[in-house]
């Protein structure tokens, strides 16, 4: 038509150029596509993946000791005052059992600390557990923010441990069976009734700790002990001394003596079940209800160790006593028998 | 003519191909990506569970070093050789079937078989040691643990020689 011209921008054909880009294109496009099919599969299957959380959860729970565990020279993460904020950094695992060769037998006072909780930020500068930071932190692990319910009970009692909310209809879930070592170990020391005004209770931490399973282990550093006094036959026979500890040096040498202080963790003396003795002048009066109680921590106190020899002294104002130690060992002294326990873990 | 007009989609072309390509590859590795295995998990639950009773069953209440020899054999010991299969099977499954709410119990059923070998004949002989039901086709899994016992005395329900050995405890054990 005269008058108009044609110019390239008009003309109805594609470019090379444009083809080209594309093609280009299109191919990079299906490669994502092939890509990314995969990616939705967990999407869809989310219920699995919190059952493989809940039973990672339990293994830790029930098959490691946690980090820091106990060896020499350092304590387990429940000894640890959480009060202190380097305190809480410093646990990095929370797992219950005994030791690392002992997994499905739990320590009871581990259980205790790991469901003693609060909730943010009540917690910080307390001695418990933040809820839920702690808990997913610690032993969940993973970046996303899982919600758990972990339960424990002891079989043939009805008293429940718990943390975390009522899980949702939907949840992943896996129950276990353990062992819990009871705390504790006790003797008998049947008094003679002649011989001296006091008697030795010694104890070789070596030979207690050199047993290999640490769920009939005698754990004096990390348990309470009791001694229980039996047999007075003297009338109005009273504890007239505030017990002390002497102590043999491993290396030899003097040995040393170490009185009971009067804060916990210390000895106390029970003239009957529940009845401390307060002053021990003029004297506290004995009975066959009598016993000593080592609290848990006090040898710690007194910088013993597994390698320790010691041996603790109480003096009467009757001749009660033999000659000889009364040997605390594992042919004198029990520990109660491991309880079973049930533990759930729930997580969504 | 040459001009630089459809360069450009080459260039646009080549720029979208290439920030696809990686950002896919950058989501991808940021991802787990989880196969469904339903079955397998459950199964797996009523594994460790099966392997946690047994192994229960089997810890003594106290070591060698206690001075009263039946405390340092093992429930699952003691039923072996001296008791049968009524309490222990009564004990296995108040223990699989507990739960932490103490009102509520699950619903899981088991049969146990006791393999040992008889030196005499050198034959491997099993015993039933407890039917809690009767298995038909459910889906179950079984559970193993090799038992020390040492089987002395007149009480005696297997017929064990009185020598040391193991046995093989096997459980199956199905939901329902």
């Amino acid at each position: 038509m005269p008058g108009i011209k044609k110019g390239y921008h008009e003309s109805g054909q594609l470019s090379l150029d444009f083809i080209v880009g594309f093609t280009i294109f299109m191919i990079a496009f299906i490669f994502v596509i092939t890509m990314m099919s995969g990616l939705f599969i967990g999407l869809f299957s989310r219920t699995v993946d919190y059952d493989a959380v809940a039973y990672r959860t339990a293994v830790i729970l029930v098959e490691d000791p946690g980090e820091p565990r106990a060896y020499v020279g350092t304590s387990s993460w429940h000894l640890l005052d959480l009060s202190y904020q380097l305190n809480r950094d410093s646990i990095k695992r929370l797992g219950l059992s005994l030791e690392r060769q002992s997994p499905g037998h739990l320590q009871s006072q581990k259980v205790e600390k790991f469901f003693t909780y609060a909730p943010l930020p009540g917690c910080s500068g307390n001695d418990v557990f933040c809820y839920p930071d702690d808990y997913r932190n610690k032993l969940l692990f993973g970046d996303y923010p899982y919600s758990f319910n972990i339960s424990y009970r002891i079989l043939g009692k009805t008293d429940q441990y718990s943390v975390g909310e009522i899980p949702p209809p939907k949840h992943g879930y896996i129950r276990r069976l353990v062992k819990v070592k009871e705390p504790g170990a006790s003797m008998n020391v049947d008094l003679t009734n002649l011989g001296n005004e006091y008697i030795h209770v010694s104890m070789n931490f070596h030979e207690l700790y050199n047993l290999t399973n640490p769920l009939y282990r005698i754990d004096p550093l990390n348990e309470k002990t009791t001694i229980y006094l039996r047999n007075f036959l003297i009338p109005n026979t009273a504890m007239v001394k505030t017990p002390f500890v002497i102590i043999f040096p491993t290396s030899g040498g003097e040995p040393t003596e170490v009185m009971a202080p009067a804060n916990s963790p210390t000895i106390r003396v029970y003239s009957e079940p529940g009845v401390p003795c307060s002053s021990y002048s003029p004297g506290c009066i004995m009975s066959d209800q009598s016993y000593i109680e080592i609290e848990e921590g006090f040898f710690k106190r007194v910088g013993l160790d597994e390698y320790s020899y010691i041996k603790i002294n109480l003096t009467f104002n009757q001749s009660i006593g033999g000659f000889s130690d009364y040997v605390f060992d594992y042919t004198t002294a029990t520990i109660p028998p491991p309880s079973t326990a049930v533990i759930e873990v729930n997580v969504w | 003519m040459v001009n630089n007009i459809g360069q450009l989609y080459t260039i646009e072309g080549v720029a979208a191909g290439v920030l696809m390509v990686f950002t896919a590859y950058l989501v991808i590795n940021s991802t787990t990506v989880i196969t469904p295995q339903d079955i397998h998990i459950i199964d797996l639950q009523l594994e460790q569970l099966g392997n946690d009773a047994l192994s229960v069953l089997d810890t003594p209440n106290s070591s060698v070093l206690n001075p009263d020899p039946a405390e340092n054999k093992s429930y699952l010991q003691r039923q072996i050789e001296n008791d049968g299969g009524n309490a222990f099977g009564q004990n296995f499954s108040f223990l699989i079937n507990s739960k932490v709410n103490p009102y509520e119990s699950d619903n899981l059923n088991f049969n146990a078989t006791i393999y040992y070998r008889d030196s005499a004949t050198g034959q491997l002989r099993m015993e039933e040691f407890y039917q809690s039901a009767n298995y038909y086709r459910e889906n179950a899994v079984k559970v193993k643990r090799w038992v020390y016992v040492n089987p002395t005395g007149q009480n005696n329900p297997f017929g064990l020689e009185e020598r040391d050995q193991v046995v093989l405890v096997e459980v199956l054990l199905w939901r329902g």
